[in-house]
């Protein structure tokens, strides 16, 4: 049997397996470096990180209606005040990776999602087990060695709209005056 | 930048996550101007044929083409004449036409009066460039252009690379093309939300699942207009995505409908 025979039959065996149980489905698609190059290529850039008040967040909270689970907002600052945002929302049930780019006046400049999580398998049918699971990671087989993509799944960009409208209200609020 | 030949990215559209994979014999450039190509194209999608955006080319057909015939774009034109060809050969299971039920439901946004809506694929007149409704209806394309998107995306790439092209993948929040899928496989959440893993049959496939709402899947039936309930997911492989999309519809209605034998597609129930 040569390679190409042993591969297409080894392949021909992996199809049509199911993955049970809990599984997180797991992709990187761009380092922040990356996202800064896509979104501010000829930026010159420094790493800034700032901690919100509890006061901030509640303005934040409240202008964005959004929760603000982190305190501290990351990323890369210009002199010239261009913003890249590395941020984290949770989607239906992971964390996912996010680089926003707002320019001088706190508009978006780009969106890049850095890695995508979710959960697939038979515990999500269970509403407590999901409770429990949400926003706390998962510590289990990462599937994007195996599969690249995913399809038949309701994957809603809800979070990251969400996520996106608490950042510029993060520049409104704090940022710009930084 | 990448040092690997090939580009992976993923933004936030058409109401969901697209992701796109491109393998190519080009440089860092190249790739980058590629992958802008390909999310350019399906932004174009997006502005005109969104029915979330009051102020799509959507939007204003639907708005005021009872009113008066309204002149439309040549991707609005194609693409409507394409759905009711399909709505023909499906016999009316492949409906543009069923959004007042999903408007009524609250799946969509609700920017005009649904009750007043009561025309169907056959009230549509198209001429001379222009979409005129013989009743007051609304369109949706929803069940489609996602699939049209795509297309549209995997063309961009392969204009920018040519023959520099290795392998590329455009996935749409489960509407996938590929160019080459040669030895490929999809990942398919079936009906227990476990991951099962279906080889590439063709290059293009789309899925329809209803695990996550209690069965009840957003396909509607265009007589009953009540959502259709499904105890399987549905994946059609097709010759496009477009063509994928759209087919998954008929499946989830009616699997042995001779329409998805005639346009060469491969249902996998899962």
């Amino acid at each position: 049997m040569n390679r190409r025979h042993f591969n297409r039959q080894a392949m021909l065996i992996t199809a049509g397996l199911v993955l049970g149980g809990q599984k997180v489905f797991a992709k990187t698609f761009l380092s922040a470096a990356q996202a800064k190059q896509i979104i501010w290529p000829d930026v010159l850039m420094e790493a800034f990180e700032v901690t919100l008040s509890k006061a901030q967040m509640k303005e934040i909270k409240s202008a964005s209606r959004t929760r603000v689970r982190n305190n501290v907002i990351k990323g890369f600052k210009a002199e010239s005040g261009e913003w890249l945002i590395i941020d984290q929302v949770i989607g239906k049930h992971e964390f996912i990776d996010l680089a926003v780019g707002l320019d001088a006046k706190g508009k978006v400049k780009g969106v890049e999602v850095l890695t995508y999580r979710e959960s697939y398998g038979d515990e999500i049918m269970n509403p407590k087990w999901r409770e429990q699971f949400t926003g706390r990671g998962a510590e289990v087989l990462v599937l994007d060695q195996h599969i690249k993509n995913i399809s038949g799944a309701t994957m809603s960009c809800r979070h990251v709209t969400d996520g996106i409208n608490r950042l510029t209200h993060t520049w409104e609020q704090v940022l710009q005056h930084v | 930048m990448y040092d690997m030949k090939g580009i992976s990215r993923c933004q936030t559209l058409l109401g969901t996550f697209v992701q796109i994979d491109i393998e190519a014999d080009a440089d860092d450039r190249l790739l980058l101007s590629a992958s802008d190509a390909a999310f350019n194209a399906i932004h174009e999608v997006q502005d005109e044929l969104s029915f979330h955006d009051a102020n799509s080319a959507l939007s204003l057909v639907n708005s005021s083409a009872h009113l008066a015939p309204v002149p439309v774009s040549r991707m609005f034109w194609d693409l409507l004449s394409w759905c009711l060809c399909l709505s023909k050969d499906s016999d009316g299971l492949f409906d543009v036409s069923v959004a007042p039920a999903l408007l009524n439901d609250g799946r969509l946004p609700n920017h005009w009066p649904a009750n007043l809506r009561s025309g169907n694929h056959e009230s549509i007149v198209m001429n001379n460039g222009t979409v005129y409704f013989e009743q007051a209806m609304a369109l949706d394309f929803g069940g489609v252009a996602k699939g049209m998107a795509v297309d549209f995306a995997i063309q961009a790439i392969k204009e920018a690379l040519s023959a520099d092209l290795v392998q590329a993948t455009v996935n749409a929040g489960g509407d996938i093309r590929m160019y080459d899928c040669h030895q490929q496989v999809v990942g398919v959440v079936n009906r227990c939300q476990n991951v099962e893993m279906l080889h590439m049959q063709q290059v293009a496939v789309a899925s329809s699942a209803a695990y996550y709402d209690n069965g009840v899947s957003a396909i509607y039936h265009p007589k009953a207009m009540k959502a259709r309930k499904m105890d399987h997911t549905v994946s059609v492989f097709a010759s496009n995505c477009q063509l994928a999309d759209a087919l998954t519809k008929v499946a989830v209605l009616d699997l042995n409908h001779s329409v998805l034998n005639d346009r060469g597609a491969q249902v996998v129930l899962s």
